[in-house]
C-alpha cells in the first residue's frame, strides 16, 4: 500500500502504470484499520485470523465493498 | 485459548522476535535468537519456519531470515517511524501506522509520496492517531488477493 500526496499525485502515478484504481483511505481512516488489525499482534496467545474473521474486522470499520472481500471468487 | 496456558516454542520465538523489534528496531536474526534460546542458528531457522507457518511472518525466500514481522520491516523502505528512542521501518504505509498503534506510543513517520517520492511527514499521537500532515493511502489490490504475493500487496 503506497502514500500518496493527493488525488492528483495518486491518478498520475495510475496513468503511468496503467493500473486501476483499488481503494482509498485517508490517514484517519487506515489509522482505524491499523489498530483494529494489528491490536493483538504482540500478545502471547495471538493467532491469524481466519479470513472470515479478517473480513469481520473490515466491515466493522465500513469497509464492505467487494474489494474489501476475503473470502470467495473475485 | 486459555491465557494462563504456557507459551509453546513457537509463540515463545514470535513473542521474542516482536520484543526484540520493539526494542532495537529491527526483527533479530536467527543468530539473535539462537542465543537467546540457546540453540543453533539451523535451529533458530526451523524456529522462524514453524512462525512463518503460523503467518506471524514473512522470511526472505533466499536466506530464511525475518523479512517482515507486520507491522515491521526488516528492510529500509519508504516508510520510517521514529518513536522517542527506537526508529523502525514500516513494510507500507498501512503498516507505517501500524507500527505507533501496535505499540501504543506517539511517533514521527517519514514517508514518500509514491508518485513523485518526496518526503511526507506525519505526527502520530498514541491516542488520538494522526495529527499533522496529509495523505492518502492507496490499496492497489483487493483484499481477498493480499496474501496471494504479500511483498508486492
Amino acid at each position: 500500500m503506497l502514500l500518496f500526496r493527493s488525488e492528483e499525485h495518486l491518478n498520475r502515478w495510475l496513468l503511468r502504470r496503467r493500473s486501476q484504481r483499488g481503494a482509498v483511505l485517508t490517514l484517519d481512516a487506515t489509522w482505524e484499520l491499523a489498530k483494529a488489525w494489528y491490536v493483538d499482534r504482540r500478545l502471547p496467545h495471538w493467532r491469524a485470523r481466519h479470513p472470515a474473521e479478517s473480513e469481520g474486522v473490515l466491515r466493522a470499520l465500513g469497509l464492505e465493498s467487494d474489494f474489501w472481500a476475503m473470502q470467495g471468487a473475485p | 485459548m486459555n491465557a494462563f496456558q504456557p507459551l509453546d516454542q513457537v509463540d515463545a520465538a514470535r513473542v521474542f522476535v516482536y520484543s526484540h523489534t520493539a526494542d532495537d528496531g529491527l526483527p533479530p536474526s536467527s543468530a539473535t535468537i539462537a542465543d537467546h534460546f540457546g540453540c543453533t542458528a539451523a535451529d533458530a531457522l526451523e524456529l522462524l519456519k514453524a512462525v512463518a507457518a503460523r503467518k506471524a511472518l514473512t522470511l526472505d525466500p533466499a536466506t530464511g531470515e525475518i523479512w517482515m514481522a507486520p507491522p515491521f520491516s526488516a528492510r529500509r523502505t519508504a516508510f520510517q517511524v521514529h518513536g522517542d528512542r527506537t526508529s523502525w521501518w514500516a513494510n507500507c504505509s498501512w503498516d507505517m501506522l501500524g507500527i505507533p498503534a501496535t505499540l501504543g506510543v506517539s511517533a514521527r513517520i517519514e514517508a514518500h509520496c509514491g508518485c513523485c517520492d518526496e518526503p511526507m511527514h506525519i505526527a502520530v499521537d498514541a491516542q488520538r492517531g494522526p495529527v499533522s500532515g496529509d495523505g492518502l493511502v492507496h490499496f492497489l489490490v483487493p483484499a481477498r488477493q493480499w496474501y496471494r504475493d504479500i511483498g508486492f500487496t
